[in-house]
């Protein structure tokens, strides 16, 4: 090793602080964003190997609509078309109380038509033979890791509820998956025969779809014409991977969303780099000048700090990389629960960790880590050989930097501004502009720093004395630490208190909406394993017990489906509307004086806002349902407010559902009582009617309201973690910057101990500091602050999601950025006020 | 004055027709005009000048830290305002030794491997460089000390290992910038006894800016900067009661403020 390089390498390890603030940014900022990849990541291929699992080797399906296809469509393929590599399948979801919150996915197949498809499930194959699930009925398979967490072992019965009725299963064996993949794949899933399938899922006589194998080229092609030609309606022929495809594409905008909030932390994390090391490279000035002189080239300089960046970004993303994957496991919970919310469930059996995320966020880690560094790598290549240059040549040219950023960061923001009101509906360009927005405010720090301080000094010099004087001039004079220390304090307390105002701001859109939609006074629905939607059906029999309970004035019907098109599957409600329950509707468009007549009757929809946005239709265009009876296109009545999904929903009154889909059931209830009617009186009526046999959720407005708004709350937990971790890694580049400055100034603050300072007085002169850094910051963030919300608010959620959401801004903000700020820094400068208020004046003089 | 158009073989510095100056405040401030010099191998040279007359630039100039605005400056027969800024760093750790006031020792290097980095900078490490670094150290009564970091020695011995750090290269010429300076009067004067023996044995040719009359006492001559003009100082050759007086009359007074070396 040369000399060089060892010395360069002795300096790090002298200054064991330094490094680990640096190693620390840059590890955070790695493990974020590898947590939050990890975490998407293993979501997306839970869901896409549960898919693949149980599509196996088909190249297509045919998907059945709300009711399904019938059964004679497979005997028409098998018999007519000759198509032996075809297999029916039902399938549906239940819950199992021996297996607490885990979606159940029932998966009825032929074992017959098997052995092309799901090999694993092949008769004769191995020691399990599928075909007992022929002989018994309520015969189920589970794979062993499902088996084993329900605590059974075959023989054992399984109780679950299916739709909302109890149903006794019986275990008549396990798989054994290989590997990895294969234990994900058959996780939670329940295997049985289509005729025990149809039974449970109360779907006789129907299938939920076809699975086919189509040979490649014009034979396959030739062959699925024909098959196109004898579906039935409402049926749709796809390749396997479309719907997967289309599925997985929901996740985009959150991903999205969740990948943004991340790379913040790994921004916020250079910027603790970039003042960790520049601060290495001006306590090396000196030393940098003789070697110079000696003969040290420019590019050996640049070699030697280039190479202590490489180091550090190499040992912190490595950090980084080992300190995600256990985020990773904590997060990747939170991200799935969220997706089981809102979009589609899946269940992650463990944390994949694909070596390209590895590979990205390490990369990334060690190229953010060079730029951050690039700054103190130029600072030590024009060190001048054999300087007498000292610090406040440093800050003259900091001071000359000042207008100059300030114009770069106005351009910036413009263009960011720019960027952000541009008509478009990329996700995408609004984070970019939003990224321009923040960095154009970063830069425009300094300016107002100095400006702010200007002002601030005549009310300090009254109220602190000399002391407040010689503060304020000392954030100024060491503008090159003092404004990227506000300018990160700026960017962190605005994007807290952005995004805490994007979070009120939607709950409060949230719970108005609910306040409104929510007009029925006790609801009834199955319970669902997706916490956003009603999934399943209530018995028949149920239904009709329910009518005519005393005190319940008009009854809402509502059928949750979904159905297939070419376009990706539209999540379709079939509305029977009490007229009591008209108010729920708020429309963005539309006439409610005339729609609910035209709905009622089957002559117009009633579309989501996220729906009218994703396709761009307002009212009056049509929107056209494959239905069994043939398709119907149907115009736009109404666009209603709904923050239920940002897939959005199109309801149909329940007569012209009727028309299209043989499909007569309903999924929930929503009961009116009369004025003055008891609803403790009615709710145990209604439990009483259900008995013991249906395992219904019976909810009061409030409660359901109450269980709506949790929901909320947990989809916007892995914001706020996300939101804490941006700020930690921020404080801290906060608290290096503000040790560094200070330590800084130990030579002056040793002459003004010297001069008779006392160590108190010392303490008061950097918190006094501190804390005028922390209230600049503060009254910066304000404005910051609520540029950002109102992005996220109007620009990126509009974008990402397709509703529109309320502003709500609370007195307390301007309280909330300040104290933040002032704390924030405060606290920051704890530790160097008490290092520097300790430090003995004679060593601090000695150590120039 | 010293003008010879046709340098000798000998001659190790040449300057001529040197001319700096810089904006300052908006207005042009020479500090050279037009400033000639020879130095001969094995000179022990002495420039002396009040503050602010140009000394330091002077210093940066011959070590081609920085370039005149006009004139040459040739070191073993290279032009440096002819090098490019890379060419004359390379040249530097080649051609030129460095004894700084504040002795600049690499702190994070031990005093035996900031003898070696001039030599591994040169690019000539071989087996004997070791044993010659050790070798100087034991001249300059630090052989025990060559695994010491540098922040355990006092200040002259900090500055007798750059005084050997100057030397184990084998430099062309050694710029030696107040190498008292930073030193009290008795320990000063054992450093300067050292650095006179050590050129003097090894026939080294040293150019030392200083405001010290007992330096000036040692030197075989004497250059003064006088209004941007370099003056030869006549004084017998050798150490003596002339010269220390002609030398003493310059090194009347602190030294509060030498001009700012700027960025080349």
């Amino acid at each position: 090793m040369s000399l060089l390089r060892r010395a360069s390498l002795r300096f790090l390890s002298r200054h064991p602080g330094q490094l680990a603030l640096t190693v620390a940014g840059v590890a955070m900022g790695v493990a974020v964003v590898v947590a939050i990849d990890l975490a998407i990541q293993s979501a997306r291929q839970a869901f896409r190997v549960s898919t693949e699992t149980v599509a196996g080797r088909a190249t297509h399906q045919i998907d059945g609509g709300p009711g399904g296809i019938p059964d004679s469509v497979f005997t028409e393929l098998r018999v007519d078309l000759a198509l032996r590599e075809s297999a029916p399948v039902v399938e549906g979801f239940a819950l199992s109380s021996e297996l607490p919150g885990r979606a159940l996915r029932i998966l009825g197949v032929d074992p017959f038509s098997e052995a092309p498809f799901r090999p694993y499930l092949a008769p004769g194959d191995g020691e399990l033979d599928i075909g007992v699930l022929l002989t018994e009925p309520g015969a189920i398979l589970l794979s062993r890791e499902t088996a084993a967490a329900a605590g059974v072992v075959p023989g054992d019965g399984l109780p679950m509820t299916v739709g909302g009725r109890r149903v006794q299963l019986r275990v008549v064996g396990v798989l054994n998956p290989d590997g990895e993949l294969g234990r994900q794949g058959l996780r939670d899933l329940v295997l049985t025969d289509v005729s025990t399938a149809q039974e449970i899922l109360e779907m006789p006589g129907r299938l939920s779809r076809i699975d086919l194998v189509a040979p490649a080229g014009e034979d396959g092609e030739t062959l699925l014409a024909r098959v196109e030609e004898i579906l039935p309606g409402g049926a749709l022929l796809r390749g396997t991977g479309t719907r997967t495809a289309q599925m997985a594409g929901m996740l985009a905008a959150f991903d999205l969303n969740l990948t943004a909030l991340s790379l913040l932390a790994l921004v916020f994390g250079m910027f603790l780099i970039y003042n960790a090391m520049t601060f290495s490279v001006v306590q090396r000035r000196e030393l940098l000048g003789a070697l110079r002189a000696l003969g040290v080239t420019r590019g050996e300089v640049r070699r030697m700090v280039l190479g202590e960046a490489l180091l550090t970004g190499v040992v912190g993303s490595l950090l980084g990389l080992g300190l995600g994957v256990l985020m990773g496991r904590g997060l990747v919970r939170l991200v799935t629960r969220t997706i089981n919310d809102l979009y589609f469930v899946v269940s992650v059996e463990s944390l994949a960790i694909p070596a390209t995320v590895l590979l990205k966020a390490g990369l990334m880690g060690v190229v953010a880590t060079l730029l951050a560094g690039l700054p103190a790598i130029r600072e030590a290549v024009n060190a001048p050989p054999r300087a007498t240059l000292t610090r406040s040549m440093v800050e003259d040219r900091t001071r000359r930097l000042v207008p100059r950023a300030a114009l770069a960061g106005l351009g910036l923001f413009l263009a960011g501004g720019a960027l952000v009101l541009i008509p478009s509906r990329s996700v995408p360009l609004s984070f970019g502009g939003l990224f321009g927005l923040l960095l154009g405010m970063a830069l425009l720090t300094p300016l107002a720093t100095v400006g702010f301080v200007r002002l601030l000094m005549p009310v300090l010099s009254r109220a602190v004395g000399i002391l407040g004087t010689l503060a304020a001039r000392g954030v100024v004079a060491s503008l090159s630490r003092t404004a990227p220390a506000v300018a990160a304090l700026v960017v962190a307390v605005s994007v807290t208190v952005g995004l805490g105002i994007m979070i009120s701001s939607f709950r409060g859109t949230v719970v108005r909406w609910l306040d409104h939609t929510l007009q029925a006074d006790v609801y009834l629905s199955p319970p669902a394993p997706m916490a956003s939607r009603a999934e399943g059906a209530l018995s028949d029999g149920l239904v009709g017990r329910l009518r005519g309970v005393p005190g319940v004035e008009g009854i809402s019907t509502y059928r949750g489906v979904t159905v297939p098109t070419p376009e990706g599957d539209v999540r379709l409600v079939a509305l029977d509307l009490d007229p009591r329950g008209e108010d729920a509707f708020r429309f963005l468009e539309g006439d409610p004086s005339t729609v609910f007549g035209r709905f009622r009757s089957g002559e117009a929809l009633l579309v989501s806002e996220p729906f009218a946005y994703r396709r761009g239709l307002q009212v009056g265009d049509s929107v056209s349902i494959p239905g069994e009876a043939g398709s119907v296109s149907l115009p736009i009545g109404a666009v209603f407010s709904d923050y239920g999904s940002d897939q959005g929903v199109v309801m149909m009154g329940r007569t012209a559902y009727d028309r299209l889909f043989a499909d007569r059931r309903i999924t929930s209830l929503g009961f009116f009582l009369a004025p003055g009617a008891d609803s403790e009186a009615v709710l145990a009526e209604l439990r009483a009617r259900v008995g013991g046999e249906d395992a219904v959720v019976i909810r009061s407005n409030r409660s359901l309201r109450q269980a709506s708004l949790e929901v909320f709350d947990r989809t916007f937990a892995i914001t706020a973690v996300l939101r804490a971790l941006a700020f930690t890694v921020a404080f801290i580049g906060v608290l290096s910057a503000l040790m560094a400055l200070q330590l800084e100034r130990g030579r002056e603050l040793g002459v003004l101990r010297a001069n008779g300072l006392t160590p108190g007085q010392v303490w008061t002169l950097v918190t006094t500091q501190t804390g005028i850094m922390g209230v600049v910051a503060g009254i910066l963030a304000v404005p910051a602050g609520l540029v950002l919300a109102a992005v996220m608010i109007f620009v990126v959620n509009r974008r990402s999601f397709g509703w529109t959401l309320q502003m709500e801004l609370g007195p307390d903000l301007i309280l909330q950025a300040v104290g933040l700020a002032v704390v924030g820094a405060l606290v920051a400068g704890l530790i160097p006020a008490w290092r520097m208020s300790r430090t003995s004046p004679a060593l601090a003089l000695r150590e120039e | 004055m010293l003008s010879n158009p046709t340098p000798a073989p000998d001659v190790v510095l040449s300057l001529r027709g040197l001319r700096k100056g810089y904006q300052e405040g908006g207005r042009r401030h020479d500090v050279l005009l037009d400033a000639t010099a020879e130095i001969r191998r094995g000179e022990f040279v002495v420039l002396l000048g009040p503050s602010g007359s140009g000394k330091s630039t002077l210093l940066n100039v011959v070590s081609g830290i920085d370039i005149p605005d006009q004139g040459t400056v040739e070191v073993a027969g290279v032009d440096l305002t002819a090098l490019s800024e890379k060419e004359r760093t390379l040249f530097r750790r080649r051609h030129l030794g460095f004894v700084f006031q504040f002795f600049n020792l690499l702190p994070t290097l031990t005093v035996l491997e900031n003898l070696l980095l001039p030599l591994e900078l040169k690019g000539t490490v071989a087996s004997g460089d070791a044993a010659r670094a050790q070798g100087l150290l034991e001249r300059v009564g630090l052989g025990d000390r060559g695994r010491t970091f540098p922040d355990r020695l006092s200040g002259g011995e900090q500055q007798r290992v750059a005084l050997a750090r100057a030397l184990v290269h084998e430099p062309d010429l050694i710029l030696a910038d107040e190498p008292t300076g930073n030193l009290d009067p008795d320990t000063g004067e054992r450093v300067l006894e050292l650095l006179d023996s050590l050129v003097r044995e090894d026939g080294r040719t040293l150019l030392a800016v200083t405001h010290s009359r007992e330096l000036a006492a040692r030197a075989d001559r004497i250059l003064r900067l006088d209004h941007g003009h370099l003056l030869e100082d006549p004084r017998p050759t050798g150490p003596g009661p002339t010269g220390a007086e002609a030398a003493s009359q310059e090194a009347e007074g602190p030294d509060p403020a030498e001009p700012v070396v700027r960025e080349p």
